[in-house]
């Protein structure tokens, strides 16, 4: 079970990013034309499912713009930047708690099993 | 068996206001399809003239005296063939010509039976109406053969139809009467009050040698005297119009441990015993204790037999050691239901009434103080097969208050499904809905389990629209029984067949619902099965202690509730994007999978189904953010509560239980 936990903290991280890139999309959306397919953790989902470490850093790599730019909100203190500052610590916080646990338990390429899959599914949506 | 049958007599005895039973030698005709004439007889032992018997003579109770070769005064003609030839030895110009031998034969059987009952009769001083019986033995003595072919010439000649030809030629009832019998002031020969005369006088022979062998120092298995058991030889009992013997284990049939030997030595009956047992069973087989204390069954061992065994099962309580009322005995036989007053109204279609109609039932059982006594009472259910011997299957024993009780707690099972708002119909075709059943006895739970329905033409095959029923005779009236009352075994056996067989149904309709596709699989005749299956299994739930509040709390309700919303959030976000709908949704593909494969098929169905999931995800966040709720992703909702349920984990395999929980889920969610 304590294997099993970790993937659900995969899974809620995801479900972070979308709520980081939902806050980008709201600040910057000029039509509702503008609204993205899928959000960046619906984007990286299949990729982590298929292959954690792999998938974890494109999805760092995809939100990373979106933390520029809630460090810049809390920097110029702008409007909303309370809710800026609780997306991107939310998100940095599980963030390095996974990929702290996931060096302690070696969890680096490979797919996962069907039981680790469901987990993180689960507990995206 | 025969003691059971004792048993229930010394009951039966205390009804009052019984219908008087006939002696077992009058038995009433049969029911096959056939030509039925009446005969009249001159004084000169002449055919005088021939009528069609009517109807209403039939249907009043025709009956006659004797056995399959000696009858009185209705006879059987078959047109079969024996060592003398057919019995229609040629025929001229339509008419036929009986064989010289046959016609002999016919004469002598009609001369001496109706000796045989003018001598019973006769003995026992008739009164006057009853004097036709003697007086159409004497005309039957003048009879020959030529007489027998006038009888056909005429009835022939009054024939029209080639049907009524074919009819007439193939099987044919004669019944005597007297051609003047008005004049004489008589009974005509087939009159009921002839039959009971002619009853109670074989009943008053009964009785003597009843009281001769109170002299007997032998005493019989019940304690009564007999003098020897030679001749012991049951007679022949009548259930509706058909005919059982009841014959004791001879060498040749198997032996039961309990009695060590075969033969009638083993249970010596005196002759009051064998009078008590044949009573009570021609008073349980009359037509209209039919589905109260007997029914048919058929009994299949395999699904491929054509036709099964027809047998009769009997099933009866008696209250020992008070007196039994009669209303008592019908209510409680009714509430065990083998197809009494509750299972007919909802056939006939009446599904609301059954529910009232049974809490009648029970208000009624609680109202009466006679049924709050503290007494016994035992439930009997016995088979006598058409060929075989007869035995016992089931006999159970409690007070009245554990069976109230027990009736009440298969009240309460009905309770334990509830659809949900828009699930409480099912669309047929469209414009049409049928709501599903509130409520089922019993009897229709034992006629649902036994039916198979073939998974050959399943969802997967696209050609073959609907599935095919098989009846198969998995649960017998017994079963039946011990399932009312809450037997573990045989809840438990329900639930196997109907995780094996009655869940692919149940998923099965939901979707042809979807496709609009529910008339394939039911057609001009909805068959009950699918809209009381949900009920069915609720039931079988409740029986087995697995209340609603529990099962819609488990994993695989919430499995089965998160494939059904998997679909219906494909559907609304297909809407959406306004893209045509296809044939078979995401959580339909895979619930199947997920009868055997749970965790397998849960990961494939969100893998597949994760486009329209995220999508779905996206607009909610979206709409929840700007307006602080999402009211049009519902579904959504409903599917991220399942899931929550099942971040728990999921079990490599589902139990037999489980997996209908699963299905019912699947259902009443979608």
């Amino acid at each position: 079970m304590t294997e099993l936990t970790i993937f659900a903290k995969i899974g809620r991280l995801l479900n972070n990013a979308d709520r980081l890139h939902l806050f980008y999309y709201e600040d910057h959306k000029t039509a509702p034309k503008d609204i993205p397919l899928h959000f960046a953790g619906g984007d990286c989902l299949l990729a982590v499912c298929k292959n954690p470490a792999k998938g974890l850093s494109w999805l760092h790599k995809k939100v990373a713009p979106f933390l520029k730019y809630c460090e810049a909100k809390i920097k110029k203190k702008q409007v909303n930047w309370g809710r800026a500052y609780a997306v991107k610590r939310d998100y940095m916080d599980l963030y390095h708690e996974v990929v702290r646990e996931m060096d302690e338990m070696c969890i680096q390429g490979g797919e996962v099993d069907c039981e680790a899959k469901n987990v993180i599914l689960v507990n995206y949506y | 068996m025969i003691t059971e049958a004792f048993m229930i007599g010394e009951e039966v005895k205390k009804v009052e206001g019984r219908k008087r039973t006939l002696h077992p030698n009058i038995c009433p005709v049969p029911t096959q399809r056939a030509a039925w004439f009446t005969v009249f007889i001159n004084a000169q032992g002449k055919c005088s003239g021939v009528a069609p018997t009517e109807q209403d003579t039939l249907k009043g109770g025709l009956y006659y005296f004797g056995d399959a070769h000696n009858q009185w005064p209705v006879v059987k003609v078959e047109n079969k063939k024996n060592q003398s030839g057919e019995f229609y030895e040629r025929w001229e110009e339509g008419i036929p010509r009986v064989n010289e031998s046959h016609a002999q034969k016919m004469c002598i059987k009609i001369k001496r039976v109706s000796r045989i009952v003018a001598d019973i009769v006769q003995g026992h001083n008739p009164p006057k109406a009853v004097g036709s019986v003697g007086i159409m033995a004497d005309r039957m003595e003048k009879v020959d053969s030529a007489f027998v072919n006038d009888i056909f010439a005429k009835i022939f000649n009054s024939l029209s139809t080639d049907e009524e030809r074919k009819l007439a030629t193939k099987l044919m009832y004669l019944t005597f009467e007297l051609e003047d019998y008005d004049k004489l002031k008589v009974n005509p020969v087939a009159h009921r009050k002839n039959y009971e005369f002619v009853s109670d006088c074989l009943i008053h022979e009964t009785d003597r040698l009843c009281k001769d062998e109170d002299k007997g120092d032998k005493r019989d298995m019940f304690g009564r005297p007999y003098v020897s058991s030679a001749a012991w030889k049951m007679p022949q009992i009548f259930v509706g119009n058909k005919k059982y013997y009841i014959h004791s284990r001879n060498e040749k049939s198997l032996c039961y441990a309990s009695y060590g030997r075969n033969g009638g030595d083993s249970c010596p009956l005196a002759f009051s015993s064998r009078k008590q047992v044949v009573e009570t069973l021609q008073y349980l087989g009359l037509p209209e204790h039919k589905d109260i204390y007997w029914m048919t069954h058929i009994r299949k061992v395999s699904s491929k037999e054509q036709k099964g065994k027809r047998e009769t099962v009997f099933t009866v309580v008696t209250m020992v050691y008070s007196p039994l009322p009669k209303e008592m005995m019908q209510e409680l036989q009714r509430y065990i239901e083998i197809g009494g007053e509750v299972a007919r109204l909802a056939q006939q279609g009446h599904e609301n009434k059954t529910k009232t109609r049974s809490v009648e039932i029970i208000q009624a059982l609680k109202g009466n103080r006679e049924y709050k006594d503290n007494g016994l009472f035992y439930l009997f259910t016995f088979e006598i097969p058409s060929n075989g011997p007869s035995h016992l299957l089931l006999t159970q024993t409690m007070t009245i208050p554990q069976f109230l009780k027990q009736v009440e707690r298969w009240t309460h099972g009905w309770d334990n499904f509830e659809p949900a708002k828009f699930n409480g119909e099912l669309t047929v075709k469209k414009g049409e809905t049928k709501p599903l059943y509130d409520s089922i006895t019993a009897y229709q739970l034992l006629r649902v389990i036994n039916n198979r329905w073939s998974r050959t033409a399943g969802i997967r095959d696209e050609k073959i629209q609907s599935r095919k029923r098989i009846e198969y005779q998995f649960m017998q009236v017994p079963d039946m029984i011990r399932l009312f009352f809450g037997d573990r075994v045989t809840v438990d056996r329900c639930l196997n067949v109907m995780a094996n067989n009655h869940v692919f149904l149940l998923l099965d309709v939901v979707d042809r619902i979807h496709n609009g596709e529910l008339y394939h699989l039911v057609g001009d005749n909805p068959r009950t099965d699918i809209f009381s299956l949900p009920v069915a299994i609720g039931e079988l739930l409740y029986q087995k202690g697995i209340t609603k509040e529990v099962y819609e709390q488990s994993p695989a309700y919430h499995f089965g509730r998160a494939m059904a919303c998997l679909s219906r959030v494909q559907k609304a976000v297909l809407k959406r994007d306004d893209k045509k709908k296809p044939r078979r949704m995401v959580g339909t593909e895979y619930v199947h999978l997920g009868l055997a494969r749970p965790r397998h098929a849960l990961n494939l169905a969100l893998t597949k189904g994760g486009i329209y999931l995220r999508r779905a995800k996206r607009d909610r966040m979206v709409e929840h953010s700007q307006i602080g709720e999402s009211k049009s992703y519902y579904n959504y909702w409903a599917l991220v509560r399942s899931l929550e349920v099942l971040k728990q984990g999921l079990p490599a395999k589902w139990t037999d239980t489980e997996k209908v929980i699963m299905a019912l889920g699947y259902f009443n969610n979608r």
